[in-house]
């Protein structure tokens, strides 16, 4: 029973990361119908870049460690702030290199450009960094709290508070605000978009902006449970699309859904058979595509003949 | 390419290997050779997938270990002798083929991504974590190579042996691609709509084009595993899925040539960069990101581009002479009821395009639906071919209800059709796009058609004989070897018509044809249509040119806001009081 | 001066000519509608008017300026509310939130909730169904609400696309008698229409487009007692 309520624990607090970048992949997706296939790559300097400054801060070498004492929540914030802001800036980049040229052209074109950028991001990003792995202290500590006899670890809880806490903002943004109305009338028609006054380049930016800022937050909060380094994206990258496709690319709500899911399946199926994860949550994702093909929660498409 | 020049190649690329030998390279050498080949192998198959018939896959690595583990297990672990083992390679890979197809051809763009992308890595944690029978990390060791005369492969011979396999994959696919198979391919990635209005499966399409790619993937797998005598799974990556796809886009993906050019151009660039290794990651990412910008049809693409400026097409005539469409003689027997109608309705939330429509179509005549824009015609007309499927209601065509029946079926028992935006394939040539209308009518098996054999040659032949000759007889004789979409509008509109007529329907739907015409094609279309009507078809258009529709048809049907609300003789609706006011409003609201 | 005034504009769609050199004007406080058959080009000219489509040629001159080739989304701001053909409404979100879109190039949040308290006031039946999603209206409705979101803008030229397009006899006399009700309060309205009979009844002035060319043009009285309209449209 412990057990299983540590799994469950920690696999809430991944697939709150996963859905953290799902819904990064949403945003996007509904404006454009593309997303960044290379997301991966984004958590890299998501979770470098703050802990670098904080490293800089301390006087010691970029890629060195950070000590306990040196992670108070005060640096930590400071990091998050920075790694978000650094990755949301990336997002215009990508925008304007892997997805402008290829958008409205049809085609997967947009795959292998977004690929193509993550693959540059993660290569510049081995250049900065090195290839070894940089340990990042929790601002909570790193002592188990107990819980119904369960050992949970406190950056797990702080990983479900603050991706819970931004989802339930992004929804209530997306829905209540002028920027959400805007930002779901280019996704429905973006031509009726433009004609009451909405300038649709500018929301799609907007969009990359904040999917790639999602991707950034996840690195920070999943560098303490991970360790931070160039090569962590990849498979949590996957996983996150995985969850996007699962729960349905056209719905955020679906998006979050599908990542709270995958992280518990992934959770409890290590906690049968560890080496039988991936193989287990893949086989899933074939079976529900084959019986909805739009996803748990997604919008099925009318093509128009 | 033309055929001498291309049997000119591939002779000297036969001799170049023969004189391999002669040049003293060293193993390097060889083994770049040898990747060269393998690589091409794989691109070759997955080419047909997305450059052909327009499906991405990121998880072919997944059927390359298919092939490398089945070489590998068959000769270790059953004693099989290795050429058999590669055989046994190539029959899995078609399986493996045939199970990621399944699930593949139900979803489309991002979806299909993750399908790929699920299965290769699905296969690849298989082949880490299953150590009794895949010895992850650890690998198989002494995987014994194929040997000719008791004397096992050296190096050369495997440069040799793959050369052999690429000559011989090329030249099958060559054959394959030119015929109905490849027309079929490229009609699905085209327009899946178009595709099936001509009778051609998409499902069964696509699922074609998915095994093919995993025969020559698995079969490159498989060589590799026995040339190299070791296999593991650190091979079996998602980045080796990605090269794959690298080397049929860089190449050019939908040539016959992007593919060798990517292998070859890929693997030495490889080769060369792999002593900075930083490099070699940063020159993929940039190839990715902005070879699509530069050449969007890849190294390929922008060779034939070059190529075409001072190559002038040589229009090779058919030496049979080919048999009109249009000119066939009246089979049907006039006046019977070939459709029937009753009360079909659907809805689109809470908008019914048609609501209980019913009505008779006498067979041989030239029947016009009209009615305001947004009256529901086009959404009739995609019921009656198949395309949308009705939420209630019956079609019976020639006592056979279709109500049910895929589009390609619908096509299938002799209901052709065109669009009302023009889907032509339109990369394709105004020749390419009528044998794709006789598709169903020109019976080249598989084999025959990838062996190339003379009897599929002659059906070939015959068939472009016939659409040369229906193309020649609607006056687009002269621009049969053009793409369809270098054509002129007028001659486009017409161009659909004649795909439509090479099915050799017993009724044709016609979606507004005379649309963007200027009077005078407006006149020929007339007459067009009229001579359609003598070839004993059934025509049945929506029109809103009324000069047109009342001087060809017989029967006019009028729908408006979804329901019929007149049909009869064509003087008799014009002044029926009920579609003038549909058309112009209602008189009484003039004075208000 | 024309609030409106076009010369010679022209546009493509790849080979196809859609206008072959139109050239029109609506005055301050007029109606004007184009009518014409399906194909014709008058939602083409209408796209052209409201940004979303590329200029071949000619001017389109709006108060003056030449905005031949400005974004759609510029256009709103200068004055031009577009309700378009096929509505167009965003119908994921409620009928409430496609009004305060419609203000999206305001910032008065007084004015804007007055204005859709006036709107709700002139269709009573979106006030009714507010907090319903766009999608689920049916066609009359969807049409009320394009219109009403259009104006939401405080244009002070109003594009009308064919808002009986595909609707029920008695719904096209209801959204006539709205353009009417406009038309009184003094909007500044070029209304392109298929059903001409009614079209022509609520204009000051009419044109006939056919095949991108403008075959006849009049005052709407005129209009309709003429022969060739009718002919224009079920054949000579």
């Amino acid at each position: 029973m412990t057990a299983f309520l540590q799994a469950l624990a920690s696999g809430l607090a991944l697939g709150a990361i996963y859905g953290l970048i799902a819904l990064g992949f949403n945003i996007t997706y509904a404006t454009t119908k593309t997303f960044n296939f290379g997301q991966g790559a984004f958590l890299v300097p998501g979770s470098l870049v703050g802990v670098s400054l904080l490293l800089l801060a301390a006087g010691k070498p970029h890629f060195g460690n950070l000590t306990q004492a040196e992670m108070t929540m005060t640096a930590y914030v400071l990091a998050t702030i920075a790694s978000v802001v650094v990755v949301g800036a990336i997002g215009v980049a990508l925008y304007y290199c892997a997805i402008k040229p290829f958008v409205g052209a049809g085609g997967l074109n947009w795959v292998l450009s977004t690929i193509g950028f993550g693959i540059i991001m993660q290569n510049t990003a081995l250049a900065i960094w090195g290839p070894a792995s940089i340990a990042v202290p929790s601002p909570l500590g790193s002592d188990v709290w107990r819980i119904a006899g369960a050992g949970i670890r406190p950056q797990e809880v702080l990983i479900a508070v603050v991706a819970v806490a931004v989802m339930v903002g992004l929804d209530i943004v997306l829905r209540k605000t002028r920027f959400g109305k805007a930002l779901r009338a280019v996704a429905f028609n973006p031509q009726a978009a433009a004609i009451v006054g909405i300038n649709v380049e500018t929301i799609v930016i907007l969009a990359f902006v904040i999917s790639s800022a999602l991707a950034g937050l996840a690195g920070i909060l999943i560098a303490p449970i991970t360790t931070a380094s160039v090569f962590i994206g990849l498979g949590v990258a996957l996983k996150a699309f995985s969850a996007a496709i699962v729960g349905g690319l056209t719905s955020p709500r679906g998006c979050m859904l599908g990542g709270f899911l995958l992280g518990v399946v992934e959770a409890l199926v290590g906690l049968w058979r560890a080496e039988m994860r991936e193989i287990t949550i893949f086989l899933l994702i074939i079976i529900v595509l084959v019986v909805r093909p739009s996803g748990l929660m997604g919008a099925r498409s009318v093509e128009k003949i | 390419m033309p055929a001498l020049g291309h049997a000119i190649g591939v002779a000297a690329l036969a001799a170049a290997l023969a004189l391999v030998p002669y040049l003293s390279l060293n193993d390097f050498y060889l083994q770049i050779l040898f990747t060269i080949g393998v690589n091409y192998l794989a691109a070759a198959g997955l080419n047909v997938l997305v450059g052909y018939a327009g499906q991405k896959s990121l998880g072919h690595a997944g059927l390359f270990a298919v092939g490398a583990y089945t070489a590998a297990i068959a000769n270790i672990e059953w004693g099989i002798n290795p050429w058999l083992s590669l055989v046994l390679a190539c029959v899995f890979g078609a399986i493996f083929g045939l199970v990621i197809a399944m699930p593949s051809v139900r979803v489309s763009g991002p979806s299909l991504a993750m399908v790929t992308i699920g299965f290769g890595i699905v296969v690849e944690k298989i082949v880490t974590e299953w150590t009794d029978i895949f010895k992850g990390q650890a690998g198989f060791y002494g995987i014994s190579p194929p040997s000719l005369g008791g004397v096992s492969f050296t190096n050369l011979h495997w440069v040799w042996f793959v050369g052999a396999l690429c000559i011989a994959t090329h030249l099958m696919l060559r054959s394959l691609l030119a015929g109905r198979y490849g027309r079929a391919f490229l009609a699905v990635q085209m327009a899946e709509p178009a595709a099936q209005s001509v009778g051609i499966s998409v499902v069964r399409a696509k699922t074609l084009a998915f095994v093919i790619s995993a025969v020559t993937c698995a079969l490159a797998g498989a060589v590799v595993a026995q040339q190299n005598q070791y296999f593991n799974s650190d091979f079996i990556t998602f980045n080796l899925s990605i090269l794959l796809l690298v080397v049929v886009i860089f190449g050019g993906s939908g040539s016959l040539y992007g593919p060798i050019f990517g292998a070859v151009i890929l693997t030495l660039l490889d080769a060369w960069l792999a002593r900075w290794p930083a490099l070699q990651h940063f020159t993929y990412g940039a190839l990715l990101l902005f070879s699509l910008y530069l050449m969007p049809n890849g190294i390929a693409g922008a060779v034939s581009r070059l190529a075409a400026r001072w190559r002038k097409p040589a229009e090779t005539q058919p030496e049979i002479s080919g048999h009109s469409a249009l000119a066939a003689a009246s089979s049907a027997p006039a006046g019977g009821e070939i459709l029937v109608v009753k009360d079909l309705y659907k809805a689109y939330g809470g908008i019914v395009p048609v609501r209980n429509v019913s009505f008779a179509i006498s067979a041989g005549k030239v029947h016009a639906l009209i009615g305001p824009n947004g009256a529901g015609k086009t959404t009739l007309l995609n019921l009656l071919s198949g395309h949308v499927a009705p939420d209630g209601g019956s079609i019976r065509f020639e006592g056979r209800e279709t109500v049910g029946l895929p589009a390609h079926r619908v096509a299938g028992l002799g209901i052709a059709r065109t669009f009302q935006n023009l889907k032509l394939f339109g990369e394709l040539s105004a020749l390419d796009n009528v044998l794709l209308g006789a598709h169903l009518h020109i019976e080249t098996g598989f084999t025959a058609s990838l062996l190339g054999l003379p009897a599929s040659r002659r059906t070939e032949a015959k068939a472009r004989a016939d659409a040369l000759a229906l193309l020649t007889d609607l006056g687009l004789g002269e621009r049969a070897h053009e793409p369809a979409k270098s054509l002129p509008y007028g001659l486009q509109r017409r161009l659909e018509i004649a795909r439509a007529l090479a099915s050799q329907p017993k009724l044709l739907l016609l979606d507004e044809p005379a649309a963007g015409l200027n009077p005078q094609e407006t006149h020929e279309l007339g007459e067009v249509i009229r001579r359609i009507q003598q070839a004993g078809v059934t025509v049945l258009l929506i029109e809103h040119h009324m000069d047109l529709v009342m001087g060809i048809s017989q029967h006019v049907l009028v729908l408006d806001y979804g329901a019929l609300i007149a049909e009869g003789r064509p003087e008799a609706i014009r002044r029926d009081p009920k579609v003038v006011a549909a058309y112009l409003g209602a008189e009484e609201d003039e004075a208000a | 001066m024309s609030m409106l005034a076009i010369e010679g504009l022209k546009v493509r769609y790849g080979a196809v000519e859609a206008l072959k050199g139109i050239s029109l004007r609506v005055g301050q406080g007029e109606v004007v509608t184009l009518i014409g058959g399906n194909g014709a080009g008058k939602s083409t000219l209408m796209r052209a008017i409201g940004g979303l489509v590329k200029v071949a040629g000619g001017a389109i001159r709006f108060e003056g300026r030449d905005i031949a080739g400005i974004k759609g989304h510029e256009c709103v701001r200068l004055g031009i509310g577009h309700s378009p053909e096929g509505r167009m409404v965003f119908g994921d979100q409620s009928v409430r939130d496609n009004l305060v879109l419609g203000a999206y190039a305001r910032r008065d949040e007084d004015g804007i909730e007055a204005d859709i308290e006036r709107y709700f006031g002139i269709f009573p039946r979106l006030a009714e169904r507010q907090d319903q999603l766009a999608g689920t209206l049916s066609g009359g409705e969807q049409q009320m609400l394009a219109i009403a979101r259009a104006l939401m803008a405080r244009p002070k030229l109003l594009l009308l696309d064919e808002p009986s397009l595909g609707l029920a006899p008695l719904i096209v006399r209801e959204v006539f008698a709205v353009i009417r009700r406009l038309r009184e309060e003094g909007m500044t309205i070029l209304l392109v229409e298929q059903m001409a009979n009614q079209a022509l009844a609520v204009a000051d002035r009419a044109y006939v487009i056919e095949t991108g060319t403008i075959t006849l043009a009049g005052t709407g009285a005129e209009l309709l007692r003429d022969e060739r309209v009718r002919s224009a449209y079920l054949g000579a």
